[in-house]
């Protein structure tokens, strides 16, 4: 028997399924017996965000032994694979998916359901891509949530991109040009974009509602409230406001940390104390003490924007 | 010479021209301050200093001074980058002076409390 465990999410329980049939396992753990290099028996440090690799599980030691693997080895794909064989056997893996039962789960726990919506998902994962995409899951819900007219869904798919702040810094009229906004939209303008000048409505007061209504006036979704897949890239973006000053945005970025740009000065990924931002809820933002909210960026409101 | 203050990060910042006498004294002030190799130009959110383009340096380059918390970086064309020592902040306060009168009353407001710290 079998478990095989894919290592892609970092707020959720993975998804794991088990092969019971043992000419199945057998097969396939010969395969990999064969390409031992891109095995390793332990999780790799480097992280990030997106499929990382895949837990194997073997879980009888006749297997184990007649094939002279450890009990639980981990098998590197997507970004971090170790050779190219390495994708063949992450593909075959995923293609389990249809033959094999659900892992075991702590009663009550919330899993993906092993079908073919997750089984396309992990493949997509696979491709090597710059940015990755991933469901977003609201993980409370809360009574005020409830009661909001727009039921927010329990899953959203987002994207992240990788940090490109070179992009952004390199050139001095890019880097005097664009502005926050630009850059948790992700689209150069070269106007120093304003919320909601793209709309014909722009912000009119420097608070939370009046900034939202305009950034969501833009065409930007609060988050929970999803875009379909055709309006990919699909950002998960933070505002925040110095009342009466100014506002201030942070976009989400693949490396798991959150990237932005203070006006015309460059891209960073610190906060005002140095520390990398896990978190702009919760990181130094100076002046910008209101935290407004999470919003989803997406293709057609990046576009509107000016 | 244009004056700006880098103040926001969504917003775009206040500016406001420097008259001729204004811009003589600034590059007067300029050759005053002593070369420096400590000290850095502020970064991060909120006020980061001034931002003066168009500054006419010995040679008549355009250049561009960076006024902040005490130093002055110095771009001129062609003679990359030195760093000045503004003691007492001086001309930081002497430059966000200039600004009465040529911006908005809410900007006042903000330079005027910048001037209070």
């Amino acid at each position: 028997m079998l478990q095989i465990t894919a290592d892609v999410f970092s707020g959720r329980r993975n998804p794991a399924w088990v092969i019971t049939e043992e000419q199945e396992a057998r097969t396939t753990l010969k395969e990999f017996a064969k390409e031992r290099n891109s095995l390793t028996e332990g999780t790799p440090a480097e992280g990030g965000l997106g499929l990382r690799g895949f837990v194997i599980d073997v879980l009888d030691d006749e297997l184990a032994q007649d094939l002279g693997l450890a009990p639980s080895v981990y098998l590197a794909a997507g970004a971090h694979a170790r050779s190219t064989r390495a994708s063949e056997l992450a593909e075959r893996l995923i293609g389990l998916i249809s033959r094999a039962k659900p892992a075991p789960t702590i009663t009550g726990e919330e899993v993906l359901p092993l079908d073919e919506t997750l089984r396309a998902f992990l493949a997509q994962q696979l491709e090597r891509v710059g940015r990755i995409s991933m469901p977003d899951v609201r993980e409370e819900t809360g009574v005020a949530e409830k009661a909001r007219k727009i039921e927010a869904a329990a899953v959203c798919y987002i994207e992240f991109a990788a940090y490109n702040p070179g992009f952004w810094n390199n050139d001095p009229v890019v880097r005097q040009n664009n502005n926050c906004y630009n850059y948790a939209s992700n689209w150069r303008t070269n106007t120093f974009a304003q919320p909601g000048r793209g709309c014909g409505q722009m912000y009119t007061a420097l608070t939370c509602p009046e900034v939202t209504r305009a950034a969501l006036c833009d065409g930007m979704h609060r988050r929970y409230d999803c875009f379909p897949d055709s309006e990919r890239p699909r950002y998960l973006v933070a505002l925040v406001v110095a009342p009466g000053f100014d506002y201030h945005w942070y976009r989400k970025l693949k490396e798991g940390f959150w990237g932005h740009k203070p006006g015309s000065t460059p891209v960073r990924n610190v906060d005002n104390s140095g520390n990398i931002i896990s978190d702009p809820a919760t990181c130094d933002r100076g002046p910008y003490t209101h935290f407004c909210g999470y919003f989803y960026g997406c293709n057609s409101q990046r576009q509107r924007i000016t | 010479m244009r004056a700006e203050v880098d103040l926001f990060s969504g917003r775009p910042n206040p500016t406001w021209n420097l008259t001729a006498d204004e811009s003589a004294e600034l590059v007067k002030r300029l050759k005053t301050l002593p070369e420096t190799k400590e000290g850095k130009i502020r970064d991060g959110l909120g006020y980061r200093g001034i931002v003066v383009t168009g500054t006419a340096d010995e040679v008549s380059d355009s250049a561009t001074a960076v006024v902040s918390g005490g130093i002055v970086l110095v771009r001129a064309s062609g003679r990359g980058e030195r760093l000045l020592a503004d003691s007492g902040r001086a001309l930081e306060r002497w430059l966000l002076g200039t600004a009465r009168g040529r911006v908005d009353p809410e900007i006042q407001h903000l330079i005027d409390q910048l001037l209070g710290q």
